[in-house]
């Protein structure tokens, strides 16, 4: 019967395609509304009748003034009272940028090689007018130019702006459960426009939960939904397994998911569905494609506590459901040999933190813990999997020996009820062995086998049996005054050492000041020989005394009034210093009478005896002890 | 006798009458004897003698603080490990039975001063005030040195980023030196000796009782008045103590 029903309906299919073959194309344009305001969507539909074959999407002109967006296209095939009729629909969606009264130039349409077009149509756009200098004008009661328009000239819409038709959901499947059960959130996208999924641009805040991402499917299962009379594709693009932490109230923020939205028809393939879309790389890669953040709704989970009655001793806090096996890999071994057991924890749930069932006091054993290893899988909504622990047990003593049961425990939230499972106790027969305790070679090198040091008890910690002061506080003690002596030292010389440079500094500009600054100094060096010469026996040398102490007190007075050898005279040397010492200081005389007598001893060559060179060398003393004091 | 020459030397350093330095070592070995066959009681007295004769060791208040530790003295335990620790602010030691006593106190006290503040009150206290001495004149050497090859030999005259750099330490170093003199000077701190003592809203037994705090809780003192402290809590809250019922650090 069945065979039949298809034999007549492939008769009738024919039949009709024969008699749609025959029938006339008709191309047809038409709008939901010919009265829109500003930013309100219109649909505008190309309805082709009588095709046959495959029918390209129609391009849209640029219609200035407004944003365009393909949404898919429809085929209706109908035989009714022997007539059969085929009919194909594209669709668009039209949005108004600008107010004005607008004609929509007619759409070209091919169809084996034939052009048809669809009749010109009136809209009237009503709303804010944008200002003339920053928008394009609009041309009322004229065909908008069809010459193609950059779309960064139209204004596209707001990337964060609502928009009803494309937008995201997010949704848990469960908003009540308990601590580490799973919360599934899924993300959809909904969208009537050729829309391309792009990633997120803002990640989920899911503090309070351990995270297990589903891996994205190459098919993500679209489905065609109508939601307030309106036709949407929906799929969903993201799946999150959450496992809350502890008992609280979470609030989650989704994050922004980022789309682009396809502005431009694309050619359809001969084997387009209803509403055929780009979803993941279905569009061409060079169409114009503007981008859109979708904010879902945040959402809020609430975990509340693990019910107090029943709760097993063994419970660790796993929930979901699991079955364990346990295994060993000897039934008999010698003394000091190791046997692993392994179990394993499989089924649904959070299975990275599921715990290692507890070990029980057991004598005649040493016991390390071994290797643990995670499988996940991803079944469905379900995160599940795998864990694998791997105890050692190494007997010490000798005869038959068993490795009691151990206990799993966790929350089952289907049933809401605490399960626990049990290993069986594997009997052991221990031969004797005079074998010390040895790790196997492979063991021993992982440190998880090594057991960890354990503080069996606190107190305080013992007396010194020293005094601190020999060591460390010596020590600093020692540091500390050298260094403080160090840096005394280092301080004056630095400070007389700038002292000096200063001082250097302020002569090398000022040598009248310079030479009387070291006539002293220089004096100081030639009273040395002076004192010599005038002590001395010697003839030549007793000789030479007024000649020096001349020089000597002529370089000295010199570098005192910073005159040069030409400059100096007796005379002007006497008025110099009876301005400084006045005209009654005993000292002039001495001075003008000492410098009479160099005269004549320089000419007549005559010598002094001791006792005149020492009264001359005198009063050179006090000619320059005066003047230092003056 | 090596050690004898050491410490009578450190003795010395530190100010202590030389003569008494071997009688201190002396009385230092006797407590710890005394503490070892378990006379807790008279290693106490032994090692209280040596702080009245001016001994200052972080060994002493150590071990007096075991002393005291040993015979369920909490309060003078603890603060003689806080003296301890501020001569040998690093000693392991010290710092161990120090966290383990205060583990002991009944009480506690939200600490509710800003982290900076904690941080610094912490670095401080990390360096006794020689350390960071010898720390500024370890800098302080080091830039007179330089000053010196450029003035007197002309050596490095062109080294102006180091001596830079180095009067940047030097004046790290120096500051923190200062700012430890002034801790040392400024923050007095005090710890509590008494099972319960009472914090009052005066200086005086009639005034009324603000708060009571346990045995070994440490308070900071901001002022005295005659036989009175005014003591303020880490949370902020402050108030007057009796004299004998703490033991100033």
């Amino acid at each position: 019967m069945r065979k039949v029903n298809i034999a007549l309906l492939g008769i009738l299919f024919l039949a009709g395609t024969c008699v749609g073959w025959a029938a006339e194309v008709q191309v047809a344009g038409s709008i939901d509304k010919t009265q829109v305001q500003v930013d309100e969507e219109l649909s505008f539909t190309i309805r082709i009748l009588g095709a046959t074959g495959n029918v390209p999407a129609p391009h849209l002109p640029a219609y200035q003034g407004f944003e365009s967006f393909y949404t898919g296209r429809t085929s209706q095939f109908t035989f009714v009272n022997g007539r059969s009729s085929a009919t194909v629909e594209f669709n668009y969606v039209l949005v108004p940028k600008v107010a004005g009264r607008f004609t929509l130039t007619p759409v070209e349409v091919w169809i084996e090689g034939k052009r048809y077009q669809t009749q010109p149509l009136e809209i009237e756009v009503s709303g804010p007018q944008l200002q003339p200098a920053s928008a394009p004008k609009p041309l009322p009661s004229r065909l908008v130019s069809q010459a193609p328009t950059p779309t960064a000239q139209a204004p596209g819409p707001p990337l964060t702006a609502p928009d009803d038709n494309v937008f995201m959901k997010a949704t848990v499947d469960k908003q009540i459960v308990f601590p580490n059960e799973q919360v599934l959130l899924t993300y959809t996208l909904y969208t009537r426009y050729d829309t391309r999924y792009e990633g997120f641009e803002e990640e989920p805040t899911v503090s309070g939960f351990w995270i297990e991402d589903f891996p994205l499917e190459r098919d993500l299962g679209r489905e065609t939904v109508t939601l307030n009379g309106k036709r949407y594709v929906k799929a969903d693009v993201r799946k999150v397994a959450l496992f809350p932490t502890s008992v609280a109230e979470y609030t989650i923020q989704p994050g922004v998911i980022k789309v682009s939205v396809r502005q431009e028809p694309k050619n359809s393939g001969p084997f387009d569905d209803f509403f055929d879309d780009s979803f993941f790389s279905g569009a061409s890669f060079f169409s114009r494609r503007i981008e859109k953040l979708l904010k879902p709704d945040p959402l809020t989970v609430t975990v509340r506590p693990f019910p107090e009655t029943g709760k097993p001793k063994s419970f660790n806090g796993a929930v979901g459901q699991f079955r364990l096996s346990a295994s060993v890999d000897k039934g008999e071994v010698k003394q000091n040999e190791p046997v692993t057991l392994k179990l394993v924890l499989e089924g649904e749930g959070n299975i990275e933190t599921l715990a290692k069932p507890p070990l029980p006091e057991l004598t005649g054993f040493k016991i390390y813990e071994g290797d643990s290893s995670n499988e996940l899988f991803k079944q469905g909504a379900n995160i599940g999997g795998r864990k694998t622990f791997e105890i050692i047990f190494i007997p010490t003593d000798a005869g038959d020996m068993s490795i009691p049961p151990l206990e799993f425990s966790f929350f089952d939230p289907k049933r809401q009820t605490y399960q626990t499972l049990r290993s069986q106790a594997f009997p052991l027969k221990v031969t004797p062995s005079n074998e010390p305790l040895r790790l196997p070679a492979e063991l021993a090198e992982k440190e998880v086998f090594k057991k960890e040091v354990r503080l069996e008890s606190k107190d305080i910690r013992y007396i010194h049996e020293e005094l601190t002061s020999e060591s460390w506080a010596r020590k600093v003690s020692l540091a500390f005054q050298g260094l403080l002596l160090a840096n005394l030292a280092g301080m004056g010389f630095v400070g007389f050492g700038l002292f000096q440079r200063r001082q250097e500094q302020i002569l090398s500009r000022d040598s009248a000041l310079k030479r009387k600054k070291v006539a002293r100094t220089l004096a100081g060096k030639r009273m040395k020989t002076l004192k010599q010469l005038a002590q001395s026996q010697k003839p030549e040398e007793a000789e030479q005394f007024v000649g020096e102490a001349e020089k000597l007190l002529t370089e000295y007075l010199s570098n005192k009034f910073n005159l040069s050898g030409y400059q100096f005279t007796t005379r002007w040397v006497e008025d110099k210093l009876s301005e400084v010492w006045g005209e009654d200081e005993p000292l002039l005389k001495q001075v003008r009478e000492f410098y009479d007598l160099a005269g004549m001893t320089r000419y007549g060559r005559g010598m002094l005896p001791v006792e005149e060179r020492g009264r001359l060398l005198d009063l050179i003393g006090s000619v320059i002890h005066r003047m230092e004091k003056s | 006798m090596k050690r004898l020459v050491w410490f009578s030397f450190a003795c010395f350093l530190l100010g202590i009458p030389l003569a008494s330095a071997k009688d201190s070592l002396s009385v230092f070995q006797k407590a710890n004897a005394a503490y070892r066959g378990g006379d807790y009681a008279q290693a106490a007295s032994l090692y209280e003698s040596l702080l009245k004769e001016g001994v200052r060791d972080t060994s002493v208040d150590y071990n007096l603080g075991n002393a005291y530790f040993k015979q369920n003295r909490l309060g003078l335990a603890l603060l003689h490990y806080e003296k301890a620790k501020r001569l040998g602010p690093r000693d392991p030691d010290v710092r161990f039975n120090l966290n383990y006593a205060r583990g002991l106190v009944e009480y506690r006290i939200e600490d509710k001063r800003n982290g900076y503040s904690k941080a610094w009150e912490s670095l401080l206290k990390f360096f006794t005030f020689q350390e960071v001495g010898v720390l500024t004149l370890f800098f302080g050497l080091f830039l007179w040195s330089s000053w010196i090859l450029t003035l007197y030999l002309r050596i490095g005259s062109g080294g102006e980023g180091v001596r830079k750099v180095l009067m940047v330490l030097s004046l790290f170093a120096l500051s923190l030196w200062i700012l430890k003199g002034l801790h040392v000077q400024t923050a007095r701190e005090a710890v509590i000796l008494k099972s319960e003592a009472a914090v009052r809203y005066g200086p005086s037994h009639k005034d009324q009782v603000a708060l009571k705090l346990a045995e070994g809780m440490k308070v900071r003192i901001q002022k005295q008045s005659e036989d009175w402290y005014r003591v303020s809590l880490p949370n902020g809250e402050t108030g007057w103590m009796f004299q004998e019922d703490l033991g100033v650090i």
